[in-house]
């Protein structure tokens, strides 16, 4: 049995502001370039990743991640998954 | 309090309810994680690429959830961690407990955010206007009828 969740109402450091800025602007770079880029047509099976206003792509996400934090230490990258195919998802379990 | 969400691009063009948030890693780091809304999901769950972040997080073993889908069970690991919203007024949701982290990177391109997480709002879930909130007190939402 897991223990219930607990929500607390905190304040926003400077540092968690920088973080939450960071990795915003890296989503929404990531959702204006992903149709352009064709992410979804030439990267199925890999992880891809933005940061910098660039896209990293690798097998694993360790290994997309490395290649984000590498160039750009003080990012925060925003990854995903590309599925090898194009299905509708319902979000069933993967066998 | 008011979380504000997303309309983002997906797979092939389809465009899926998300929230934003920053996770708590094992070292301490934060991490990005963009949430699938998914007002059917028990529970909320980080999708594979979290595994090497959280897994020292890993909760005992009569704590571990177990998560199943249409087609069966899925593997998942269990860990205590903390979840960040960002606030339209500038401050944060911190929501702590134990998460469930897929074992498998192709169960899903996105984590999920489960209905463990989203009872504790008013859910705002609306494709033709573009908006996506989760809202809980002093915010509320009221439906009115056009005259």
């Amino acid at each position: 049995m897991s223990k219930p969740l607990v929500i607390e109402d905190e304040p926003l450091t400077p540092e968690l502001a920088r973080a939450f800025e960071n990795a915003r602007r890296n989503v929404l770079w990531f959702d204006a370039h992903v149709e352009e880029l064709e992410v979804y047509k030439r990267y199925r099976g890999k992880y891809v990743g933005s940061a910098g206003g660039e896209l990293f792509v690798a097998d694993t996400a360790e290994d997309v991640e490395r290649q984000a934090y590498e160039k750009y230490p003080e990012d925060l990258p925003h990854v995903r998954y590309i599925q090898r195919e194009k299905l509708s998802r319902i979000y069933a379990c993967h066998r | 309090m008011h979380v504000i969400g997303d309309w983002l691009i997906c797979e092939d063009g389809v465009i899926r309810p998300t929230v934003f948030a920053l996770v708590r890693a094992a070292d301490g780091r934060m991490v990005e994680v963009t949430f699938l809304l998914d007002a059917g999901a028990d529970r909320t769950v980080f999708n594979a690429r979290f595994l090497h972040w959280l897994r020292a997080l890993e909760s005992p073993q009569g704590e571990q959830i177990q998560l199943a889908g249409v087609g069966g069970s899925v593997g998942s690991i269990t860990v205590d961690t903390s979840i960040g919203f960002i606030r339209d007024d500038g401050r944060v949701a911190t929501v702590r407990g134990q998460f469930a982290v897929f074992t498998e990177g192709e169960s899903a391109e996105l984590s999920v955010l489960g209905r463990d997480v989203t009872n504790n709002f008013g859910v705002i879930y609306d494709y033709p206007n573009r908006t996506i909130a989760l809202l809980a007190q002093p915010h509320f939402y009221e439906i009115k009828t056009a005259s």
